[in-house]
Formats: C-alpha cells, structure tokens, sequence
C-alpha cells in the first residue's frame, strides 16, 4: 500500500509566500507593489524570497506613499493587471482612505461593471506585542463598513493561502488581512496556531464561509484570527468544567456568514462574540444585530460582548494585555452565562 | 544503523549569535538530501535557512520551534 504523501507544515508566512508564488506562476499579470515588500521581504513575511523568484519588475518596492502605490494599482487594475498591493500597516490607511473607499470600493459599480478592479490589498493587523496605538490595531469593522469591498482574515495557514488564491482571482476588491502573530515571525511570539498543514497544490477557499473550527452544544463562541485562537484555549478550558463550547472562526469579516452563525446558536441557545478591534460599531455588534434580528427565537441569555474597550491600544504591556480580550475573559463570561 | 550524527547551527550565522528557530522543514523519520533546506532560523539580524548537512534519516529535533541556539550547539540528530 502506498502511504498518502504528507503534507507539509507551514507558518502563516510561508502559506501566504506558496500562494502568491503559485498564482504568479500561473498568471503573468499578477505583480506586487508596497514598502520593503522587495528584497527585504515584507516586514512581516508576506513576500520573502518572491524577489529572487520574480524580480524588480514584478516585486516591486515603492517609496513610502500610499497614495501613490495604492492609486497606482488602481489605475494598473482598470488597465487590466492583476496588483496585489501591501499596505504595510492597517493603522496607516488613513492617508490613502480616498484611493480605498472611493476609488477601489466604488469604480466597479459607478462603471456598471465596466471597469473591474481585481486588486488584493494585503494588510498586517493586530497588537499584543507592544507596538503602541498606531501600530496595533485590526480595525476589522471600519473596512467592513464599506460597500463594495470584500473583507477576509483567516486564522490558519491553511485557509491563509487558500483565501488569499481566492483573493487573487477574484475579479472584486479584496482587502486581506492578516495577522502579525499568526505568521510564524523568528521575532515575534511564536504560538502553535502560526504553524499548521498546508497542501501543496494551489486551492481555494471561499471568501465568504466562517468555520467551525470546534463543534460543541452549550454556547457558540465567534471570533477571528487572534481572538479564534483565543476562543480555542477557552474551550478547552470550558471542557474540563463540562462545558461543551462551539467555536466559529468568522474568516470573512465582509460578506458576513450568517447562515453559520445562525445555525449554531438555533443549536446553543446562548452566544459569546469576541473581537480584537474596538467595542462601538464593531463586529461584535453586527453579530449581535444579525441575532437579535434573525435569531431571537434561539437567544436562551443576553449575547455577550468582548472587544477592546473604546481606547486607543496601549503600549505598556500590561495595559495591553489588560484591552485585548484573551481565553480567560473568554472563560469568566461563559461561566456567568451558563449560571444566567 | 545506530551511526546516529549531529546536526549543529553551523558558523555562517557568525561566532557567539543566537538564533531562534523559526521552522523545521523536515520532522523524525523524513529523508534528508544534502543540502536541501533543513531548518529556517532567524538571528537579530537576518532570516537563514539552514541546508541539511548530508543525507539521511532524521530521527530528532533536539532545539524545537521558538527555543533559541547558539553556533555549534546540536540542533538535531540523523543517521
């Protein structure tokens, strides 16, 4: 009998580099544009090595403007290339917000279609590692906000490289997020769920299904990226009490899967939603909205809320660790949940 | 069978650096070939991925994920 060949490990890093290789190879029109994303590799390992493989012309290094870059590849989409742009920072968007949510969220439907913009805006996300108040935060929901964008941060390397594939050949916008201590980094923390199987072969997974990354009866937990790993730990904590927790990682921050979400808590009765991105407005709420709408009936207890609370992300590892909701605050919610 | 050899973190990362390791290509029991990538690590300074020194058998990772190591230290073993 002839074993199955294995698959490979790899860190969120590599899942996204086996990706963007694969679909280069594939398609010629397809090249990068952003800030050290050349040689140097990406600040945060979403291009090493694609520089030798692709050269200047495709790997392209850009001066520090986002306006410019980020405009350039609007003009390069409408022509007909296929741009994947970095932005090397969610936190930066501000100066380049006009090229992102006029011209990249709307030219496709103030064309009627005419004009497509298969753009792929990477973007490092997340804190929790002292990078202080302009380097930390996901702001998952001020681009979910937008019409006319699609929204993905997935957790695992499996679903990094086969959303980010979807990503690319997806003739829409897609803004894809990807979170710092997900990728596997020597320098950063370095957590089990930054290393996982990833086939070898390029494949894609939906832009927009969540996952139920663990199935259980008593309460349904949604996150993503850090905050599904954080659920995850919870569970497993929950367990040893006897609590059969459900774990959802939402993947898709826009569309929204609410056939998933729904579905679980119709099961639960009782939901737990947990965001690393601020409280107000956030993904927290929408999730809360979509089941007090369309899911009242299931709702057995009040919906809880964990997010960071309405303040900029402090640099103070204390303090930081004190906003970011983590499995332990996970826990002490569903403990006062099952008593409700 | 038992010529069981040592891998160390060889002298290019430079005398005296610490390394942290970043990923294992290859886990006990896979087929090493010379000098294919066996190991990516990362010092201060720069990413280095470290080629397998001769061919064989893996058979244990002595300095695992996120551990640090430092040039010359055994890494992992293979016959």
């Amino acid at each position: 009998m002839e074993t199955k060949e294995k698959i490979k490990k790899l860190t969120g890093s590599k899942a996204m580099i086996q990706a963007i290789e694969q679909e280069m190879n594939r398609d010629e029109t397809i090249f990068i544009m952003g800030e050290d994303i050349g040689k140097y590799g990406g600040i945060f390992g979403s291009t090493t090595g694609l520089f030798d493989t692709f050269g200047a012309e495709r790997i392209m290094d850009t001066p520090i403007s986002e306006t410019g870059f980020i405009g350039a590849a609007v003009g390069a989409a409408a022509e007909g290339l296929r741009p994947i742009v970095e932005l090397m920072f969610v936190d930066f968007h501000g100066v380049v917000m006009d090229q992102i949510y006029n011209h990249i969220a709307k030219i496709h439907y103030m064309s009627g279609g005419q004009v497509k913009l298969p753009i792929v805006l990477l973007t490092a996300v997340g804190g929790g590692y002292s990078d202080a108040a302009q380097h930390s935060q996901t702001l998952y929901a001020s681009f979910g906000h937008l019409p006319g964008l699609k929204v993905v941060a997935p957790t695992f390397p499996k679903d990094i490289k086969g959303m980010l594939i979807s990503a690319i050949r997806d003739d829409n916008p897609v803004v894809f997020m990807f979170h710092k201590t997900l990728q596997g980094l020597g320098w950063m923390d370095q957590i089990e769920a930054s290393l996982g199987p990833v086939p070898e072969e390029a494949y894609t997974i939906p832009l927009d299904k969540a996952n139920v990354v663990r199935q259980g009866t008593d309460v349904t937990i949604v996150g993503a990226q850090m905050m599904t790993v954080e659920a995850l730990k919870a569970a497993s904590e929950l367990a040893k009490m006897g609590i059969d927790a459900e774990v959802i990682d939402l993947r898709s921050i826009k569309p929204i899967d609410k056939a998933t979400i729904l579905k679980s808590v119709a099961k639960t009765g009782k939901l737990v939603v947990v965001d690393e991105d601020y409280y107000s407005y956030g993904i927290t709420a929408e999730i809360s909205a979509i089941v007090a709408s369309e899911g009242y009936q299931y709702l057995k207890a009040p919906v809880i809320r964990l997010a960071i609370p309405d303040v900029p992300i402090p640099y103070s590892r204390v303090m930081e660790k004190f906003v970011i909701p983590d499995s332990q605050d996970i826990v002490n919610s569903v403990k006062k949940l099952m008593t409700a | 069978m038992d010529n069981l050899r040592n891998i160390v973190l060889p002298e290019e990362l430079g005398e005296g650096t610490e390394s942290s390791i970043i990923m294992w290509y290859k886990e006990p029991g896979d087929t090493l070939e010379e000098g294919e990538t066996l190991v990516e690590v990362q010092t201060e300074k720069v990413a280095f991925e470290v080629p397998a020194p001769f061919a064989g058998i893996m058979k244990k990772i002595k300095v695992k994920r996120g551990e640090t190591a430092k040039v010359g230290q055994v890494i992992a073993t293979a016959n």
